[in-house]
């Protein structure tokens, strides 16, 4: 159940991030919500769902911008990792553990788009990205964590994997 | 197999299929894909901007700059239609009392043909300064085209044509870079976009006279643009009397934050160099 329901709060979300976060600009950087929620479904969730919606969002999204197509399914994918990395259980209140998977994936998302962004034959000033984009989207991520957070940790949305992100 | 075997080999294989969508969309296979979704999604995105600029506007309406924003708007394009006005007659006066040097392109403006599109998406990456309209390959619009606002302001220009819609790379990308010449004494340089800041007009001559407010222009050089499009005016000049260049801060004549409707020049193509 939690395929059919994913996918299209994946999709929803995707569809959020291209249309509505250009809006907004705290700290002068777009909110990026499909990495928070991402991070957010993983630690409650589990690695297994994500493995097959995350790719899936990030293909979406990525058809809808102007960049390479297949550029954030690269991005995002350290996100499971680090939620593995980070551990847990899942009967156990993983806010924390949420937030430094949020803070450490925003940093290896915009690293690795980055590296493609070279890699295309296109120009990134490094020294102000990080002080200009990256650091201010891990605190604007960081904030916005808990608002995905607690509503996944306490919808009904199907029974949660007895064992923690990793599987165990 | 072990979870964290099992994620590690899902990281090496989105990686490869990641890879290999790119090589693809770079080969334009995926542009039906595209083209597709940013149609299909059209009606949505303006949906959910539109709500979303509502509540951004809210909150900045709260500061009281509503009302003051009105009337920004107003003079803003006042001062866009006079400013562009100005440029062609000063352009037109340079042309009769100098030579004439040997150009690539000849830009005839009352022949120019334009085509109005709206912007219907923007990229939301923070190291990339793009809009999306509703015109593509099938309204004429091709790569290279120029994209301008109200006044002839220099929007940007198109990098990605698709067949129904089309992606304008924005002069305050990093990635853009235009020849420009300072009106009011004549200095030439380079308009480039910069991450988080106005665009910077760069190898201004140490010699040349540039004063903050003096209009800047696209110079027609290398034929990438026509000439005497506005791209913005002069916000502060920097650099050292040693140094060989100096290079000045400009502030874009279009708001590329707020534009709804542009023009897209259909008339002018980028010449293609050839060998002689």
């Amino acid at each position: 159940m939690n395929y059919y329901l994913g996918l299209p709060l994946f999709l929803a979300v995707a569809l959020l991030q291209v249309a509505a976060m250009p809006s907004f600009s705290p700290l002068g950087v777009t909110p990026n919500i499909l990495l928070v929620f991402t991070a957010c479904w993983v630690t409650v969730r589990g690695q297994p769902q994500a493995m097959i919606l995350v790719p899936m969002a990030a293909l979406f999204r990525d058809l809808l911008t102007a960049e390479a197509v297949g550029t954030s399914v690269i991005a995002l994918a350290p996100l499971l990792l680090l939620a593995g990395i980070a551990g847990g259980r899942p009967t156990e209140a993983r806010l924390m553990p949420t937030l430094l998977v949020v803070a450490a994936g925003t940093l290896a998302y915009h690293l690795l788009n980055g590296i493609i962004t070279i890699a295309l034959g296109q120009t990134v000033p490094w020294a102000t990205a990080l002080t200009q984009v990256w650091l201010p989207a891990v605190a604007v991520n960081a904030v916005l964590t808990p608002a995905f957070y607690l509503p996944l940790w306490w919808a009904p949305l199907g029974e949660r994997p007895r064992r923690g992100p990793t599987g165990r | 197999m072990a979870m964290s075997g099992r994620v590690v080999v899902w990281l090496v294989a989105t990686t490869v299929i990641g890879a290999i969508v790119i090589l693809l969309s770079q080969q334009r296979t995926l542009d039906p894909l595209q083209n597709a979704a940013l149609s299909l999604t059209s009606p949505a995105q303006s949906a959910l901007r539109q709500a979303a600029d509502s509540v951004s506007g809210f909150f900045d309406r709260q500061g009281g700059e509503g009302d003051l924003e009105a009337q920004v708007q107003g003079l803003r394009r006042e001062n866009q239609r006079l400013t562009a006005e100005l440029a062609r007659l000063r352009e037109e006066l340079a042309t009769t009392q100098a030579l004439l040097e040997l150009q690539q392109v000849v830009q005839e403006r009352p022949g120019d043909k334009f085509l109005l599109a709206n912007i219907i998406a923007k990229d939301p990456d923070d190291l990339r300064e793009a809009v999306a309209i509703d015109r593509g390959r099938k309204d004429g619009v091709a790569e290279g085209m120029v994209v301008v606002a109200e006044g002839e302001a220099l929007v940007g220009t198109v990098t990605r044509a698709l067949e129904d819609v089309a992606w304008i790379t924005l002069v305050t990308d990093p990635n853009s870079s235009i020849n420009a010449l300072v009106q009011s004494p004549d200095a030439k340089g380079v308009v480039s976009g910069r991450l988080g800041s106005r665009p910077l007009l760069e190898l201004i001559p140490q010699a040349a006279v540039v004063n903050p407010g003096d209009l800047v222009v696209t110079s027609g050089l290398g034929g990438t643009f026509p000439k005497a499009l506005v791209i913005g005016r002069v916000i502060t000049v920097e650099g050292e009397p040693q140094d060989a260049f100096k290079q000045a801060t400009v502030e874009p004549a279009a708001p590329v934050g707020e534009l709804e409707t542009v023009l897209v020049l259909t008339s002018f193509r980028p010449p293609r160099l050839q060998r002689p």
